[in-house]
């Protein structure tokens, strides 16, 4: 399942013009002309952690009880026009539904963004699959799961991008309730980098550690969404609650970061390695 | 299939020892992603999960005559499956032409020990 960012902060609802979807949108539609030369690139549950974008905004186009006009190329029409109004390159699709029981029209859910036209980038959003290390791999991260070599002057001496992503029993926004729901961590090779200098046993424990900070939110996030009745786990609340926690993953991993300088600050880094050991033990990580 | 572009989901169970001993074969519910371009011959697939816990393990394409085969290029890896270590050495998924999918799992440090669904012809380990 794919995190949709910021579904809930505005929710617009209004019957489209041009189709006849009811669309609710996380942001103001900005006025004016599209170019004539505006293209953007449409995706499938691309998973975008680590690389460089700009965020724009998501939008949902739902059944509005007007059965024409919402087949999927009408739909895909739309959010072509929203992305160039909103000057977005590429769309996200996160979650779709075709005609089924509950409607004869085609659904989706989907995120705008501007994303760079750098080489990593472009590379990455080509291929089908992203290049990563799952937490379940239990002897950790090695400095060759790092694939790009940071220049020695670089202000920061390692990029390490980690994301929480979840795991549900295959049901859909427009199908209800998940029955069961695993959350699990990942560390991004294909966009990870560290200098040469920097790469000793001490600070691949510390680099570990920043794994470890990941899993530990990633399993808090499955007990909090597990303990709520299934019947209300809809796919917006999930996302709410998922983003609640990346953004507390996100503040430890600053923190961590600054008060151990990197792993330069023993004392820190001692005081942080107790930290993480107690809460791995807490949650039998 | 008419689309030279084909990419799915798949789960599969990986549940029979086709080489090696053991007393009892673990269950194994394995879920794949791939994608194969027919016309440029490029794609790859993924080991995402076993039993719900998730490896995010890349398989690489390496083409034969009548499927596509995946395969993993790791040295042997430990992964906890729902708790428990498993040495886990290679992974493979086939896509025939018929549609019909395949896959098999080497554990342990060397090939002694293979399971792989019910379907996997075993001349072609």
């Amino acid at each position: 399942m794919k995190f949709y960012k910021g579904l809930l902060l505005i929710l617009l609802a209004s019957v489209s013009i041009q189709c006849s979807y009811r669309v609710y949108k996380s942001y103001e539609t900005p006025e004016g002309e599209i170019a004539s030369d505006c293209t953007s690139r449409l995706f499938k549950n691309k998973d975008l952690t680590g690389l460089s974008y700009l965020y724009k905004g998501v939008i949902i186009l739902d059944e509005s009880g007007i059965t024409s006009g919402c087949k999927e190329e009408d739909a895909m029409a739309y959010l072509k026009e929203e992305a160039c109004k909103l000057g977005a390159n590429a769309i996200n699709i996160v979650e779709e539904a075709y005609p089924d029981a509950y409607s004869s029209c085609y659904r989706c859910v989907a995120g705008f963004y501007t994303v760079a036209k750098d080489t990593l980038t472009t590379r990455i959003l080509n291929t089908f699959d992203r290049d990563k290390v799952s937490y379940s791999r239990i002897d950790g991260l090695e400095w060759e799961d790092f694939s790009i070599e940071l220049p020695e002057h670089n202000s920061y001496p390692y990029h390490a991008p980690t994301q929480i992503d979840l795991f549900t029993e295959g049901r859909t926004f427009w199908q209800g309730a998940y029955t069961h729901i695993t959350a699990h961590a990942y560390f991004y090779k294909d966009v990870s980098k560290v200098k040469k200098s920097y790469q000793t046993p001490e600070n691949l424990k510390h680099v570990n550690g920043l794994f470890d900070l990941a899993q530990i939110q990633a399993r808090k996030l499955a007990d909090t969404l597990n303990s709520i009745p299934s019947v209300k786990r809809k796919s917006v609340d999930i996302d709410e609650i998922m983003g609640k926690y990346i953004d507390t993953l996100r503040t430890l991993e600053k923190t961590y970061q600054q008060e151990t300088d990197f792993g330069a600050n023993k004392m820190e880094q001692k005081r942080w390695a107790a930290f993480i050991a107690r809460e791995k033990s807490q949650m039998g990580t | 299939m008419t689309s030279p572009v084909y990419s799915n989901a798949l789960s599969l169970t990986v549940n029979t020892i086709v080489r090696g001993t053991k007393s009892t074969p673990l269950e194994m519910r394995c879920m794949f992603t791939y994608s194969w371009d027919a016309l440029t011959g490029a794609g790859s697939a993924q080991l995402l999960g076993i039993n719900g816990s998730m490896l995010a393990l890349t398989l690489y394409l390496e083409p034969e005559v009548g499927k596509v085969r995946f395969t993993s290029n790791i040295q042997p890896t430990r992964y906890a499956i729902l708790g428990n270590p498993i040495y886990l050495k290679k992974v493979v998924l086939e896509i025939h032409e018929s549609g019909e999918t395949a896959a098999a799992l080497f554990f342990n440090t060397n090939d002694a020990l293979v399971q792989a669904t019910t379907n996997f012809n075993t001349a072609s380990l």
